[in-house]
């Protein structure tokens, strides 16, 4: 049987304090209970910190599986019962270690590499490092879709816009999809999301494609301080839940295709 | 990516600023209105993707090479270098340092007289700056004074200079630029030499939609520009051709250009003699031109008029590269006279082998 290729799906944004990290922790999540095979990857090579947002201990040996000293399966820490129980599993270099400070591009080249091979998983979700260096911009052009975390906050959509226009100068074609984050309201949102969508139209001749809004919830902001993850019933987690909806969708068809039968 | 947020009484307020202060190519990506009544209109700009050079193709998921990391800092670097002089990418054959007798046989290459060609030569080795392109562009730099015109302001602009020099196709450019920033701006013919000339400006006017005037003489024309600046609109005026070194003629101009709240400025065309170019400039700044727009800069192949007038000591408001009046003012800096200057000097050279 044709076993399918994981699913890279890369989550950035250019700005830091997006909540990309949140948003990736979430989707994880959102996605597991659609049923996918997930694996997160905190892919911030430098500084690495989904560990501590998901209140772990220890959020698996990513510096090890690119040294060579061990795989992917066995590096992975299993989170709400791993991907094999309905959770999802983590793969993460030690928070505050700075281990893979110095990485690089070679480096980054390899994780994809070794993801891509990881055919465990139905999804991989890389949680990129904030920034549009080197190493993020490789990551987010070999994904499969690449998903922008924005803000209302104008500097949020400035470097959203940067991320974008180096993502379809790297692949020549794509650019990301987008999700409008901490917005206070949803004509906020909407305000946001047009802005970037009108300015991405006049420089690069190309409409990015709006994902999902996640409104500003307090919920959220106090889950970030205990270490917790959101919250089922909070609005943050059910508007993650529509665009692990929206993307879980795409992923489905690949999987009946490949155990098609005549 | 230049992103800025404006507030203003009104959208026609915010649009004039906004085009005032990032340009005609700017777009409006957001608006609302704003709790006093106003409105808040958020403007960006960007080159697009045109902007970035040398972005390697990382869609294959592969590096291409084991050294990856340090080559592509290196490129960066050189691309950094490429844009500054002005090339596109991948194409650059010569290594572009600074060689004072190259520069030398550049600039008379050019046409420039000696007096300057010399004087940028020593400011630029004095630079200390290996590349040639930004060696130069020091050099221009330290001669050169640049001022655009704002059309938005609420003063009278008179359009002096030789016959020929595109004074008129100058006024319509400027009336244009202003009719784009929704400023009132009104055309007037001074001292029309014919009716040629008085019905060329009108069909300007017509086209841009302004209205337009006639002022026989200096008191008609204080009287016309007063009228302007009492109803807060920008008279452009322009005016019939002469001789600036001729004091007799300089003399019959000198009563326009001493009107209150009139600002007089130059207008030459680069094709001309480069020494010759510097008499005119001067005998315009004896008139009180306080700025200098220099016409026709596509129709020269030389650039050593261009290096003339902008190192003159007048200001150089802009030039102008296409009779059509769409086509509007642009604004030399040194970088980009210095680009230009070793662009066409490559190009001849290219021409002259082929």
């Amino acid at each position: 049987m044709n076993v399918p290729l994981p699913r890279l799906t890369a989550i950035g944004s250019g700005k830091g304090g997006t909540g990309k990290t949140l948003i990736s922790l979430a989707l994880a999540q959102a996605l597991a209970r659609q049923g996918e095979r997930v694996l997160l990857c905190d892919a911030d090579l430098g500084l690495s910190n989904i560990a501590v947002h998901a209140g772990l201990a220890d959020g698996g040996d990513l510096a090890g599986v690119l040294a060579g000293r061990c795989s992917v399966d066995s590096a992975v820490v299993a989170v709400n019962g791993g991907a094999a129980q309905g959770g999802f599993d983590l793969l993460a270099a030690p928070a505050g270690s700075g281990a893979l400070a110095n990485a690089g591009l070679e480096a980054a080249m390899c994780l994809v590499g070794l993801l891509r091979a990881a055919r465990a998983y139905d999804r991989i979700v890389l949680d990129l490092s904030a920034g549009v260096g080197a190493e993020s911009m490789a990551l987010a052009a070999a994904a499969d879709e690449t998903i922008a975390v924005l803000t209302p906050d104008p500097a949020a959509l400035t470097d959203a816009y940067a991320f974008t226009k180096l993502l379809l100068c790297a692949t020549r074609s794509r650019a990301p999809e987008f999700v409008v984050n901490l917005a206070a309201s949803e004509t906020e949102a909407r305000r946001t999301s047009d802005s970037f969508v009108s300015t991405c139209r006049a420089f690069l001749k190309f409409e990015p494609r709006l994902l999902g809004i996640v409104l500003r919830d307090a919920s959220a902001a106090e889950a970030v301080r205990r270490q917790q993850a959101l919250a089922a019933g909070s609005a943050a987690s059910r508007a993650i839940a529509d665009i692990a909806g929206t993307l879980h969708v795409r992923v489905t068809p690949q999987k009946f295709a490949a155990n098609d039968v005549r | 990516m230049q992103l800025r947020t404006f507030l203003a009484k009104d959208m026609r307020e915010a649009l004039a600023t906004v085009r005032a202060e990032m340009g005609d190519e700017a777009v409006i990506v957001g608006s609302q209105k704003t709790k006093d009544g106003g409105v808040m209109v958020r403007a960006a700009f960007d080159q697009g993707i045109d902007q970035v050079e040398n972005i390697t193709d990382l869609s294959a998921g592969e590096p291409d090479d084991g050294d990856a990391p340090a080559s592509l800092q290196s490129e960066r670097r050189e691309a950094l270098i490429r844009r500054l002089r002005g090339e596109q990418p991948r194409n650059a054959s010569a290594s572009g340092s600074f060689s004072r007798p190259e520069l030398l046989a550049l600039l008379r290459g050019h046409r420039a007289p000696d007096s300057i060609t010399h004087d940028l030569a020593k400011t630029a080795e004095q630079s200390g700056l290996s590349d040639m392109t930004l060696a130069l562009a020091c050099a221009l730099g330290r001669r050169m004074k640049t001022a655009p015109i704002d059309t938005a302001q609420n003063a009278a602009l008179l359009l002096v200079g030789p016959n020929g020099a595109g004074k008129t196709a100058v006024a319509a450019k400027l009336a244009a630029h202003a009719r784009l920033t929704f400023r009132a701006v009104q055309l007037i013919a001074a001292n029309a030499a014919g009716a040629g000339a008085v019905a060329r400006l009108q069909t300007f006017a017509t086209h841009i939609d302004a209205p337009f005037a006639v002022a026989e003489n200096a008191e008609a024309l204080a009287k016309s520009v007063a009228d302007c600046g009492k109803e807060n609109v920008t008279a452009i005026v322009d005016t019939a051709g002469f001789d600036p070194r001729n004091g007799k003629a300089r003399a019959a101009f000198s009563a326009l250009a001493k009107i209150p709240n009139i600002q007089t400025v130059g207008v030459v065309s680069a094709c001309g003699d480069a020494e010759e170019i510097v008499e005119i400039i001067g005998a315009l700044a004896t008139l009180g031109a306080g700025r200098l727009i220099v016409t026709c800069a596509d129709l020269i192949r030389r650039l050593g008029t261009l290096v003339s007038a902008a190192t003159s000591g007048l200001p150089l408001a802009h030039v102008t590269r296409s009779p059509y009046v769409a086509a509007g003012l642009e604004t030399l800096t040194p970088l980009s006279l210095a680009r230009a200057l070793i662009a066409s000097d490559r190009n001849a050279d290219e021409g002259s082998a082929q």
